[in-house]
């Protein structure tokens, strides 16, 4: 189900996912973004506030803040305090490592806020194996903070091979402890890359992962998993790529990109210190690419009405092909099973 | 349309496109996109709104449609009553 | 039909559909926090 008012252009993003720094203080094994020491000229206090007002100019409903990780910014609240007075909702992503009983009040005196915290799985060594020792329990403790709060609070999951049995506990307990699951999608992006092989789901595991969520309708996916969304989860979320038609991304240091899982030179819309906002969404090349992306060798697949091609930037990563369609998607799943099968048995 | 006055709900905003009006919903999320060409402004709804305050010049068919969109709004939780 | 109902369907102002179309999209993030 494509939208025509989607096809036929928005003045601006709904929402854009802002990393605000490379610093981190974690060094998770599929970071995005290979975080941890900040870029080289991330952006000033005043030219992150001056973003700000550009993206309220356009009229932006909701900034999802990551990075690195967000609190490392000493300026952040500050720049939190800019959106809210401009009435942008703002959607967190944190380690939950830097949240404490103060900051998270200050948090929730706004009703402009919601946070995900990052957590790798149901048990403290699956967490800890990929984020670091002791974050589980950082991070397990600041879900308590937030979910004693009325800030809409979410554990946010990036499925992989180590943690796939883990999804319905992680289920479980995000419910005992009062907030929603969220589970996205692991793109070879970054640190991501560089672990890919050891921490891909299978598609053994991703044709589980489907039928799961098929039956849960109250875990969120930051629409990342359209390719494998099957017929009970259609109307719950997009089935097409969002980039540069509802959403974009805007890197630590002021670049813009079509989404967070395309931050490299490559695929550049521009730059905030020489266009503004508005400039860069209305009229950069690469932004306009994505509107008109046709995965043509996808088009004759049963499913293309439910996914339109799946994820381009993981067909870019694994394909060097934008255009190539999403190799994990549930046909390519479904095929690749059945392909291991049949060399199974004819050995 | 409720004789009350009614208004955006604080967890949706509203913003004009091309084709209209279109409003996001925070608590979804989600979006509505409502052709109304060049009927409303953006800031319509933000201000609490009775029946007697539909824009002027509009005719019968207008005022009929725009009643029954404002209904439709209400009943999916994008507008509220005060 | 009769030249009289012709007449008077003629006559009467033409019905112009003015619903106002919306159409609803649920969302999940967009991708936007992951």
């Amino acid at each position: 189900m494509s939208n025509k008012y989607v096809e036929m252009g928005m003045r601006s993003p709904v929402n854009l996912t802002w990393e605000v720094s490379l610093a981190c203080n974690l060094r998770c094994s599929h970071c995005l973004s290979s975080s941890g020491t900040p870029a080289e000229g991330e952006l000033t206090t005043a030219e992150a506030l001056d973003l700000v007002e550009q993206v309220y100019k356009a009229r932006v409903f909701q900034i999802n803040f990551g990075g690195g990780e967000p609190f490392m910014r000493p300026d952040f609240e500050e720049i939190l305090a800019a959106c809210h007075n401009r009435g942008i909702m703002t959607c967190i992503s944190t380690n939950g490592t830097l949240l404490d009983a103060d900051r998270v009040a200050r948090l929730a005196a706004s009703r402009l806020v919601a946070i995900q915290v990052s957590m790798d799985g149901a048990k403290r060594e699956t967490c800890d194996a990929i984020r670091g020792n002791g974050v589980f329990d950082a991070a397990t403790a600041a879900v308590k903070l937030l979910a004693a709060t009325r800030i809409p609070t979410s554990i946010n999951t990036v499925l992989t091979a180590q943690n796939a049995d883990e999804i319905p506990a992680m289920h479980d307990m995000a419910h005992s402890l009062g907030v929603s699951l969220r589970v996205s999608r692991f793109r070879p992006s970054g640190r991501g890359a560089d672990n890919w092989e050891a921490l891909r789901p299978t598609p053994t595991q991703l044709l589980a992962f489907s039928d799961w969520l098929a039956q849960s309708g109250d875990v969120r996916t930051g629409d990342s998993f359209f390719s494998l969304t099957s017929q009970e989860r259609q109307g719950l979320g997009l089935n097409l790529c969002g980039a540069a038609k509802l959403t974009c991304c805007v890197g630590p240091t002021g670049n813009m990109y079509p989404c967070a899982f395309l931050q490299t030179e490559r695929f550049k819309a521009g730059s905030l210190r020489s266009e503004t906002f508005q400039e860069i969404w209305d009229d950069s090349e690469i932004y306009a690419s994505f509107r008109s992306l046709r995965i043509h060798s996808c088009e004759e697949c049963q499913r293309f009405d439910q996914c339109h091609g799946g994820c381009p930037a993981v067909a870019w990563h694994l394909k060097n092909d934008i255009n190539g369609g999403d190799p994990e998607c549930l046909e390519r799943c479904v095929t690749s099973i059945a392909d291991t099968d049949r060399l199974a048995k004819a050995a | 349309m409720a004789a009350a006055g009614i208004r955006l709900h604080p967890a949706c905003r509203v913003r004009r496109e091309g084709f209209g009006l279109l409003f996001y919903d925070s608590r979804g999320p989600r979006l509505l996109f409502a052709a109304t060409g060049n009927l409303l402004a953006e800031d319509y709804f933000e201000t609490a709104r009775t029946l007697d305050e539909l824009p002027a010049g509009l005719s019968d068919g207008q005022r009929r449609s725009l009643t029954r969109f404002v209904d439709q709004l209400l009943e999916k939780g994008f507008l509220r009553e005060q | 039909m009769e030249e009289s109902k012709v007449v008077a369907a003629c006559e009467e102002e033409p019905r112009v559909l003015e619903e106002i179309q919306v159409e609803e999209l649920a969302i999940d993030g967009i991708c936007g926090v992951y």
